[in-house]
């Protein structure tokens, strides 16, 4: 039973929000890979780990604001890959790219048994977002309605995406950002501060990632741990699919993933009742993803052992 | 450089045995401070007391008793295992089984079946436990059974694998498992009014597809449309719109969740201004004393949960045992829940056979005969009595409650009522009760107030 | 760390050999008389996944390529090899058989994208596919004894009740299949010796060393990775065969995609160079948790152990505890050998 158009797209809004979070996440971890060369397969953890933190200061403590907790969970990002990159970039700065992400599935299996121990799935947990209720809830589109939370992660993903673009392309530090992902020896003789140039992309790389962290959290309604760490995989495939370059693209790829993923829920008797579509949308970053890299990358790449790109 | 790191590794070894011997010492000291004895005095039908309630410690050699449980990345069923074991320390402090206190030995499976295996074959053959008792894992009742059978292991526990609740002789669950949860939950739908019922199970969790087989066909059978749905966790706002739109104007949706994962989906709906589309039902997992509180007044009486227990808020004897123990014994991460009930009951009606034996019967052999034997047992959490008998499938929960939230609380709304006889194991569950007369007559083991 | 291993036959290769030879003897016939039967079916396990950690060393360590899909893989062969243990009556070799050549038939899938890719996209590649692969298998959840091509029915309405996975006529105690594995498990090590050896592993070697140079000494680039990835997959799946009879009943919820990336850090952390750290990795994924367990340490020390490792290996330690073992006990031989010389020199010219 083929769903209604209609019922097809009530699933649109909450597809874009979605989409829009990976897509913030994709921009965080493709400029920190062209800055670095690190791709940081531990995105969705620092950030769940953030928005647990957020969780007991609202829970668990009487003085602090809900703004301040938000505030948090932001820096907390910032604080773990700034403390990260600084500890452990230098260590692995001479390595390919390769090894620089296996190191980062470390810091992914730390945090993860970290959240896990700490915050056992026992309790019921939700860092529920202001916007979530304003306006009533939010505007009626149709028969729905869409909430401010889900506008406000569509708007940040467009700024974000535009204010970085911006950045790089017309300010000094952004020129230094470009200049250390296309050589990063080169750029260092030249005199520009290559290591604070690094530091801050991994700071402002936190930043964002605490910050889709707490949206995504607020979007999906819930917090755990090792679901927020392997929703990452959406954001890898948006950034994989811009090449792990252009910032529009991964926004728009992250943007179509979602859509697709949230409108597929209305495929739930097609093509049978009991194999339906729906079923199956988890799927949807991977065949995507496939799809964009078998159409789009036509070009063959040869490696070397050691060459970084 | 090398002697760097050696130093550094030293300290940080020491670091963790200090840390180690730190945290030993907390909770020995948290226990030592224990004040008045729980769970001692003299049994009555208005009180109950743990095991022989004497209120002294046990000092003879050790029963002991093992379990497996699930607990892994998600999944945290030690709560169980945690609550058995907190009833029989109480025991062990109030005299243990006629002076012996029980040794609980508690294996924990993180979804690993090669593991799962090998934990049954330590605990009988190398720990050699006399019972099993709390068991809850996802595969334990597949990937044992027929060990189980060979050693004449008849496990006390709860279930989860489709065939604990009547597809094997050797498991007697104190729950009822989630398909025939969800049924209840169907039942409760229907007579609410609904048009329809979508059931939704977690994909994966629900290992072989099948809990909501039960609560579909028992819509078919009343002319409603049925619907099984399949969708992983964690649950997503899209659920919300997805089970809305399957389920029709006027129709029921069951979330066969945990509690986090069924509120992620009603407080979206309540935000996308679908909730009041349909009528909403969970099953046991999703219960929780929070529930309302967390869910918030606008679900009030729309929300009904099904739980296979009475609710431990209730001034019966058990019930306030259960509190007692749970706030004394259990952890403190673990509240009051049904899952804490789960295994206060499985404990305590264990520690009641064994109390029932005389020491040379307290064998593997002996208590598990005497596991077989188990009839007409009472309790005020339960809505009917506890029974095991030598039958080819054990399904002795099979009467349900619907709770539902009230100004913050959960209230009972439907009480005990029978899980409709869809499935060929109710079916049998219930001529077996009939047959040989299982939930009447002497009970087995006889009341504490009432054992010789 | 680029080094290619020749293997010739001289007298060093021959003691190893030998020895090698005396501790599998050991490890096949002693073992299972010396300790209990659950610490016979954990090192089952740990033998079963060795061959797993093998593949992913093989590709990684040998030719190059990160996949992280290898634990659903393991999860494809253990759902082949369910499906014929009920379905027929094939003697239990012929099932691990056909499970090790469809498995390797998907990774042959899996490894096409690798021709386009490099490194780090084949990485994220993989990983994405693991995570599809699991999904499929949470849908159509593991056979249970019924027909169809599923194979999954309501236990209701299995015939004759529901049994476990049927293992081999001549092992079924966990002794005997314990031995079987074993010797399973050495035969898929000297299939990976012998095409390490052969033409297969010089040209994987090129490949890793330098893809133009390969390519300009007229190395089939294409041909070889693909047949990394089908061997790889091949073993992969003969272990999933393997896990079937061991474990007796399968569930999706036992193949998580964080374990490939779990599998990643184990094979890391045992060795990715030599044939050793497969067996290291092997044993710290499934003796360790049962250790700690047996201790009554939680469950996530192993994990976050596994995590500090990954980023200890990686930054000082690039060939695993099979190559810094080897080298603490050379030092530490070394430093003893010294220690004596300089006493026997202080003795000498003193008196």
């Amino acid at each position: 039973m083929l769903p209604t158009l209609h019922d097809v797209l009530q699933f649109v809004p909450l597809g874009l929000a979605v989409g829009a979070v990976y897509g913030v996440s994709g921009v965080g971890i493709v400029v920190l890979y062209r800055t670095t060369g690190v791709l940081n397969f531990a995105y969705g953890a620092i950030g769940a780990l953030g928005v647990f933190i957020a969780f007991d200061l609202i829970n668990k403590t009487s003085w602090c604001p809900d703004w301040l907790a938000y505030l948090a969970t932001v820096l907390v990002g910032g604080a773990i890959m700034l403390a990260y990159g600084l500890v452990f970039g230098p260590v692995f700065a001479a390595r390919d790219p390769l090894v620089k992400a296996a190191a980062t599935l470390g810091l992914m299996l730390i945090l993860l048994a970290a959240m896990s121990w700490t915050w056992p799935a026992n309790e019921v947990r939700a860092v529920p977002l202001p916007s979530d209720n304003w306006h009533n809830y939010g505007y009626q589109i149709g028969d729905i309605r869409v909430s401010w939370t889900k506008i406000i992660a569509l708007l940040f993903a467009l700024g974000v995406t535009a204010g970085t673009t911006v950045f790089l392309r017309y300010t000094k530090l952004g020129t230094a950002y470009r200049a250390v992902a296309n050589d990063r020896e080169i750029t260092a003789t030249l005199g520009v501060p290559v290591r604070f140039v690094e530091a801050s992309a991994w700071l402002v790389s936190g930043f964002v990632c605490g910050a889709s962290g707490l949206l995504l959290s607020g979007l999906i309604n819930s917090l755990e741990a090792a679901t927020l760490t392997f929703l990452v995989i959406s954001s890898l495939a948006a950034a994989l699919i811009g090449r792990l370059q252009s910032l529009w693209v991964t926004l728009f790829a992250a943007l179509v993933i979602g859509v697709v993923e949230s409108c597929l829920q209305a495929f739930s008797l097609w093509p049978t009742e009991s194999q339906p579509l729906a079923q199956y949308r988890a799927m949807t970053p991977f065949v995507i993803a496939i799809v964009a890299l078998l159409v789009l990358g036509r070009r063959r790449e040869l490696t070397l052992s050691r060459a970084a790109h | 450089m090398r002697s760097k790191k050696l130093r550094a590794g030293v300290a940080l070894a020491a670091c963790g045995v200090v840390a180690l011997l730190l945290s030993a010492w907390a909770t020995g000291a948290i226990e030592s401070q224990a004040a008045a004895p729980v769970g001692s005095g003299k049994a009555s039908p208005t009180k109950s007391v743990c095991g022989l309630g004497t209120g002294k410690k046990a000092k003879g050699k050790p029963i002991r008793i093992g379990a497996i449980v699930t607990v892994a990345v998600g999944v945290n069923w030690d709560e169980i295992t945690d609550n058995v074991r907190a009833y029989f320390n109480c025991v062990n402090d109030n005299g243990g089984i006629n002076g012996r206190p029980i040794k609980y030995i508690v294996h924990v499976d993180p979804i690993n079946p090669e593991l799962v295996a090998a934990f049954a074959k330590k605990l009988i053959e190398e720990e050699k436990v006399v019972a099993l008792v709390g068991n809850i894992d996802v595969m334990d009742c597949a990937v044992n059974a027929a060990y189980y059978a060979q050693k004449k292991f008849y496990v006390i526990g709860d279930g989860v694998h489709d065939l604990c609740y009547g597809g094997t002789p050797n498991h007697i669950p104190i729950n009822m498992g989630p398909a025939y949860s969800t049924l209840g939950a169907a039942q409760y739908l229907w007579r609410a009014g609904a048009k329809s019922i979508v059931a939704v199970s977690p994909t994966g969790v629900d290992a072989q597809g099948t809990w909501n087989k039960p609560a579909v066909e028992f819509a078919k059978s009343k002319g409603l449309k049925g619907i099984d749905v399949h969708d992983p966790y964690p649950a997503q706002a899209s659920y919300a719109l997805k089970y809305v739109q399957l389920a029709g104007e006027g129709g029921g949706v069951i979330l066969d969740f945990t509690t986090d994962q069924v509120l992620t989906v009603l407080k979206a709906a309540e935000q996308q201004g679908i909730a009041d589309r349909v009528l909403w039902a969970g099953s046991t997992p999703a219960y929780d004393t929070r529930f309302a509180e967390k869910a918030g007044k606008f679900w009030d009486g729309k929300f009904g949960i099904n739980t296979e227990l009475l609710p431990f808020t209730g001034k019966g004897p058990d019930a306030k045992l259960y509190r007692q123990v749970g706030a004394k014994y259990v952890p403190k991460k673990w509240g009051l829940s049904s899952f804490g009930q789960f295994g206060f009951l499985d404990a305590r009606v264990a520690t009641e056979v064994l109390l029932t034996l005389k020491p040379s019967q307290l064998t593997a052999k002996g208590v598990n005969a005497a596991f077989l034997k188990i009839k007409n047992w009472k309790s005020d959490l339960l809505c009917r009595p506890f029974y095991s008998g030598n039958l080819p499938g054990h399904v002795p929960n099979n009467w349900d409650i619907t709770t539902t939230g009230k100004d913050g609380k959960m209230v009972v709304r439907e009480s005990c009522f029978p899980i409709a006889p869809v499935t060929p194991e109710i079916r049998a569950a219930r001529a077996a009760e009939k047959k040989f007369k299982l939930t009447s007559g002497t009970s087995y083991p006889a009341p504490a107030w009432l054992r010789k | 760390m680029t080094r290619i291993r020749g293997f010739e036959i001289e007298r060093g290769q021959a003691v190893r050999a030998v020895v090698i030879a005396g501790l599998f003897a050991l490890a096949l016939f002693a073992v299972p008389e010396l300790i209990g039967i659950y610490w016979v079916k954990i090192l089952t396990a740990a033998a079963i996944y060795s061959v797993v950690a093998l593949g992913l060393g093989l590709l990684y360590g040998r030719v190059g390529m990160v996949s992280l899909c290898q634990v659903a893989l393991l999860a494809v062969g253990a759902w082949t090899a369910t499906r014929l243990l009920y379905g027929t009556e094939l003697p239990f070799p012929i099932v691990l058989l056909i499970a090790g050549v469809v498995t390797g038939v998907i990774g042959i899938v899996v490894g096409l994208p690798a021709l386009r890719v490099s490194g780090l996209h084949l990485a994220l590649i993989t990983l994405m596919f693991a995570g599809a692969i699991t999904l499929v298998l949470s849908v159509i959840h593991f056979p249970n004894g019924g027909g169809g091509f599923l194979g999954q029915v309501s236990l209701g309405e299995l015939q004759g009740g529901f049994r476990i996975i049927r293992r081999p006529g001549i092992a079924t105690s966990d002794p005997a299949y314990y031995r079987y594995t074993l010797i399973v498990v050495a035969l898929m090590f000297l299939l990976a010796l012998w095409q390490i050896a052969s033409k297969p592993g010089r040209a994987w070697a090129a490949i890793r060393e330098s893809e133009p140079a390969a390519l300009a000494a007229g190395v089939n680039i294409t041909q070889y990775k693909l047949w990394a990835f089908a061997l790889a997959s091949f073993m992969t799946g003969v272990a999933g065969g393997l896990l079937a009879g061991n474990a007796g009943a399968l569930s999706p919820v036992a193949f998580p995609t964080q374990d490939s990336i779990v599998l990643l850090a184990v094979v890391l952390m045992g060795g990715i160079y030599s044939l050793w750290g497969a067996v290291v990795a092997g044993l710290l994924v499934r003796l360790l948790p049962a250790l700690l367990e047996n201790w009554g340490v939680s469950i996530y020390v192993s994990l976050l152990l596994f995590g500090i490792g990954v980023l200890q290996v990686l930054a000082t330690a690039p060939g695993g505890l099979a190559d810094q073992v080897p080298k603490d006990l050379k030092r530490l031989g070394r430093l003893l050998s010294h220690g004596f010389g300089r006493r026997a020199d202080a003795e000498g010219p003193a008196a």
